[in-house]
């Protein structure tokens, strides 16, 4: 069977709204509402814990920029990002090319995207707790595998210094771009109104 | 980013009455998976699944466009983890990454947050997978949509990482040219042109004339209500409006006419053929591209010597 998305992102027809080397954004022609932008891997991923730091955050970044533009070009009073990963549907279902959805909210949308909660006893989710306490050590594992020019490992100190540095040099400047960001945007503000 | 004293301080207000803040600082208990420097994971007390997460920033952020890129970019790469994490402990084929910005997306607590939702094929959660609702019934209005997102999203892009995004700058002048701008879009303008931002909030009065007046401007503000774009952008920067500068330039326009009329529009006259000098070779006025640094550096000088005009 052939994927959908891979043939959504082949067609010249497709309304693309982004498109990059490993990214193509789409105007959600089927979906929950007007103005919702489906962002895509170009390559046909299923599996978002196989990406690479960099096609991880290059995909969410991207999806975090089309968040913002929605924000601005559309001026709704929410969005939602939302990813549905792996084989959920069963393998049958030939629907799980990585995909993030962007969806701009108003209050009166009469869009519900919001779970029944599950009704757990305390012992229960002390139990699930457990679980998944017993797995996190891979969070640091991981972090520390992938991430060894952040944290002070001993070891190739030169190496690393360099690599730190350049790192820490491309964090300022995105950090520089941010704030400049701030200075001119201000959807965001809206939200500072609110008080949990 | 930056913010006035005020919004500060409702920023510290909200800070100081969130629940996440709390739990963070530990004067509420919850169910902690895992914590570092900059994140905490706990579980959602009102889980859609077993084994549902919230990866939650320490540093209190209303909504993620607040994060600065940096932060992201952490928070990025361990949330993959933490849907391999869901994955792996609850044993699921896969799982759900959500994000509700603002009230009306669902978020019930001010403190961004992303949650994890190991799922599995019968849980039920439908609601999570888009509806197949036909959204481009209107084509033409699809089409117009399309168009205006692709421009807001490279505008973003370009703002957060200071490069033009890659592909369409050629495809970019034709929307562009073609489509009437709406007023957002000139706010929008304003906004990403700093000397005209400045324009704007220094000498706002100075700027309405000029926008009707200016061989570039005024096409784009051709039949627009320039004084509500120069109000909401005075507005969003939390300045109301300016009655100063406007008494001042009474001031000024009363004391040229005792000088003699004439004196006065001829200056004005030449100061007009200057700013169009100096601005004669720009034509992106809607997107800056490469070259901007320059063009902009012209705007600037030029708009000196309007701001110097009406000053």
């Amino acid at each position: 069977m052939t994927c959908k998305a891979c043939e959504l992102i082949e067609n010249k027809e497709t309304l693309k709204v982004y498109e990059d080397d490993t990214i193509v954004a789409v105007l959600a022609s089927k979906g929950w509402v007007k103005g919702q932008v489906d962002v895509f891997t170009k390559k046909h991923e299923t599996e978002i814990t196989k990406l690479d730091d960099e096609g991880m955050t290059h995909f969410l970044q991207t999806s975090a920029h089309v968040a913002s533009a929605v924000f601005e070009a559309l001026g709704p009073q929410g969005t939602n990002v939302i990813i549905n990963e792996g084989n959920i549907l069963g393998e049958e279902n030939n629907d799980n090319h990585l995909c993030a959805h962007i969806v701009p909210r108003k209050f009166e949308d009469n869009l519900n995207l919001m779970w029944k909660p599950k009704t757990m006893d305390d012992e229960e989710k002390d139990k699930v707790l457990e679980k998944l306490k017993d797995k996190a050590f891979a969070l640091d594992q991981k972090k520390g595998k992938k991430e060894e020019k952040g944290e002070n490992r001993e070891g190739k100190e030169v190496a690393q210094q360099d690599e730190y540095g350049h790192e820490k040099k491309e964090g300022k400047d995105s950090h520089e771009a941010h704030e400049q960001k701030g200075e001119k945007v201000d959807y965001r503000l809206k939200h500072l109104m609110r008080i949990p | 980013m930056q913010l006035s004293p005020e919004q500060q301080k409702m920023l510290e207000e909200q800070k100081a009455n969130c629940p996440f803040c709390k739990i963070i600082a530990g004067e509420i208990p919850a169910r902690k998976v895992y914590e570092n420097e900059q994140f905490l994971i706990v579980l959602d007390i009102n889980p859609a699944t077993k084994g549902h997460m919230l990866v939650v920033p320490k540093e209190h952020y209303p909504i993620l466009p607040f994060m600065p890129m940096d932060a992201q970019k952490k928070l990025f790469v361990m949330l993959r983890d933490v849907m391999g994490l869901a994955q792996h402990a609850m044993v699921t084929r896969g799982s759900t990454l959500f994000i509700a910005n603002g009230q009306a997306a669902g978020q019930n607590v001010n403190h961004f947050m992303v949650h994890v939702i190991p799922r599995d094929k019968n849980d039920g959660l439908y609601e999570l997978h888009p509806k197949q609702e036909d959204l481009a019934s209107d084509a033409e209005e699809f089409k117009k949509l399309g168009g205006t997102l692709k421009n807001t999203i490279r505008t973003v892009i370009q703002r957060a990482t200071g490069k033009a995004p890659p592909g369409g700058q050629p495809q970019l002048t034709q929307p562009t040219q073609s489509r009437e701008v709406s007023e957002d879009e000139l706010i929008n303008v304003i906004e990403i042109n700093k000397p005209l931002l400045d324009l704007v909030l220094q000498q706002p009065e100075a700027f309405k004339k000029v926008a009707l007046q200016h061989p570039q401007l005024k096409d784009l503000f051709k039949g627009k209500d320039v004084g509500k774009i120069v109000d909401k952008v005075l507005e969003k920067h939390g300045k109301t409006k300016q009655k100063e500068g406007g008494k001042k330039e009474e001031k000024q326009e009363k004391k040229q006419k005792k000088d003699g009329k004439e004196n006065k529009e001829k200056e004005v006259e030449a100061e007009f053929e200057d700013v169009k000098d100096a601005l004669g070779g720009d034509k992106e006025e809607k997107e800056p591209k490469e070259g901007e640094e320059k063009e902009e550096q012209k705007k600037e000088e030029s708009l000196d010597d309007i701001a110097k005009l009406f000053g």
